[in-house]
């Protein structure tokens, strides 16, 4: 296959996402409109009470919009992306028609992960965006983030949301169901991960969990954030990486052998 | 149509001992099937029978338990990009992107086929009758225009074979009359036209050839002529000895039945002797014939009859 047709096949996973407008809606509202309603509240609180509620933007503003992006709502919007490029052939049944042109079943599955990843980081860079703006609009005289920062902490957020995109492309390929792929995805990272990263008596299992690596290298740490596992940087690659990689490599196993 | 006489490079599709298990059952049971290039061929069986399983396995939707499969010559599945890059298919009910526009759902599957297959999606929609209501979302579309944007979609390989699944399944009666005039118009354009169908008018109207499936076997193939009249031609006689004419029939004919003074017999020897010839011996054993009729069987009763014989069988 050329680089030209991979392109092209990219770009038609991209038009089956972009044109799903209730999920790009709600993914444009995770990635950007939940930054424009938490700085927009956080500067209410300051303007009210500014002796208990420090400003909305600044440095820590910056930190923590970098966190509900790379911990919170980013993985959410990179979920249901994911989920849908993962899922969309299956759902539709069109899966059969595109195996029935000879294209393999590998590069079928291959193009759905540039076409999600391509879409979840313009709609974070949004919201990324959002959160650059608002550090300075409302800092209010305090300290605002410096380049460096803003590049790393833009970084983190695209590496959190990207692994968790290509995760739920996989997954979503594997299960060949939204709900299941997208319920798997939620639990996992709302509930189930933050618990087992708070639990003291899984030791050093907790490494193996990817939030608690992408934690470790969270750029601006929040003073009551989540705490940081004593992880090596060897370890936190390991696990950014195995994860997606892992995952992936199902989703690609199962669009080769699954009955079109 | 089926010919032991055909080569590799004639033949649009060959299997040899093709089976699909699922668990205990078998779907499609050593079917040996050769489809020559250029004719619209029919797959005739009951719902159920193994026909789109059969074509399942042919495209690599579902991997075959055993057997081979060439389509164009190609054998699968080591040349299957090779072999399915001219085949276009319209499998069950045709599916869609539902929130894409008709054309949107052409061009993913022209990105997936090739560079230059972008082009051929305005023509394509222009011959099933769709340039109008292309820029339509699919989920505002008929059954009807679903199933000519299917076959939209299978004409973007430029097909030299088209493989069909029930293709008038879901149409109207004019739709039907105008489906079946574009598969003809597949035909002379050279293309092979693969089709099944458990409608046996359909077949019988619009196919050159066929084959009989029931129970995951193919029972019998052959022009649609020749399956009609199976192994014997039938020719009802009307005259005035019934049982004088059997005996002069001797040797000449398979079977014979009497019925309200006519007599039904199926002719039988190779050459198959002409009505002709029956008239000659009658009138030479000093017979009075008053009625003489070759029988036209229907592909129908053939289909009942095979499909009937099998089901006492088993």
């Amino acid at each position: 296959m050329t680089p030209a047709l991979a392109k092209r096949m990219i770009s038609s996973e991209i038009l089956k996402l972009r044109k799903k407008r209730s999920t790009m809606l709600w993914v444009l509202f995770l990635g950007a409109g939940s930054m424009v309603i938490y700085y927009a509240y956080a500067a209410l609180d300051h303007a009210s009470d500014p002796a208990h509620h420090g400003p909305a933007g600044g440095t820590l503003g910056f930190a923590r919009g970098l966190q509900g992006l790379a911990i919170l709502v980013g993985p959410l919007a990179a979920a249901m992306i994911g989920t849908e490029a993962g899922t969309g052939d299956v759902a539709a049944g069109v899966l059969r028609d595109l195996v029935a042109t000879g294209r393999s079943r590998i590069a079928l599955f291959l193009a759905r992960i540039p076409a999600a990843l391509f879409l979840t980081l313009a709609c974070l860079a949004v919201g990324l965006t959002v959160a650059v703006v608002a550090s300075f609009a409302l800092a209010d005289g305090s300290a605002t983030p410096h380049l460096g920062l803003i590049a790393s902490g833009a970084g983190w957020v695209l590496l959190a949301d990207g692994i968790v995109c290509v995760i739920a492309v996989g997954l979503g390929s594997l299960t060949g169901s939204r709900a299941m792929t997208l319920t798997a995805l939620i639990g996992w990272e709302l509930v189930l991960s933050p618990q087992l990263l708070d639990a003291a008596s899984f030791g050093s299992a907790r490494q193996a969990l990817l939030d608690g690596a992408l934690v470790r290298i969270e750029p601006h740490p929040l003073p009551n954030g989540t705490p940081h596992l004593p992880m090596s940087i060897v370890l936190v690659v390991v696990a950014i990486t195995l994860w997606p990689l892992v995952l992936a490599a199902l989703g690609a196993w199962r669009t080769a052998t699954r009955d079109a | 149509m089926t010919t032991k006489h055909a080569t590799d490079s004639m033949l649009a599709i060959e299997t040899i001992g093709l089976t699909k298990h699922y668990g205990e059952r078998v779907a499609v049971d050593a079917v040996n099937l050769i489809v020559p290039r250029g004719v619209v061929y029919g797959l005739l069986g009951h719902n159920g029978a193994g026909k789109t399983t059969l074509i399942r396995m042919l495209l690599g939707l579902t991997r075959c338990s055993a057997g081979q499969v060439r389509l164009l010559g190609r054998l699968l599945p080591e040349h299957r990009a090779d072999a399915l890059a001219r085949v276009g298919a319209l499998v069950e009910e045709p599916k869609f992107h539902p929130h894409l526009t008709g054309r949107e759902n052409l061009r993913v599957v022209a990105d997936v086929r090739g560079l230059e297959v972008r082009a051929r999606i305005a023509p394509a929609l222009e011959r099933v009758g769709l340039s109008n209501r292309a820029d339509d979302r699919v989920n505002r579309y008929s059954l009807g225009m679903r199933q000519r944007l299917g076959v939209a979609r299978a004409l973007l390989a430029d097909p030299e074979l088209l493989i069909l699944d029930e293709p008038s399944n879901r149409l109207d009666p004019a739709g039907t009359v105008e489906f079946r005039q574009l598969i003809r118009s597949f035909a002379q354009e050279e293309r092979t036209v693969f089709l099944s169908s458990h409608q046996l008018g359909e077949v019988e109207k619009v196919c050159d050839a066929a084959a009989i499936i029931d129970r995951g076997r193919v029972l019998e193939h052959g022009t649609i002529e020749e399956l009609a009249r199976g192994r014997g031609q039938e020719l009802t006689i009307g005259c005035d000895d019934p049982a004088a004419a059997i005996s002069a029939l001797d040797g000449c004919v398979t079977r014979a039945r009497r019925s309200n003074g006519i007599l039904r017999v199926t002719l039988a020897g190779d050459p198959r002797p002409s009505a002709a010839a029956v008239n000659s011996k009658l009138v030479d054993a000093g017979l009075s014939v008053w009625h003489l009729q070759l029988e036209r069987a229907t592909l129908e009763q053939r289909f009942l009859e095979i499909t009937s014989t099998v089901g006492a069988a088993t």
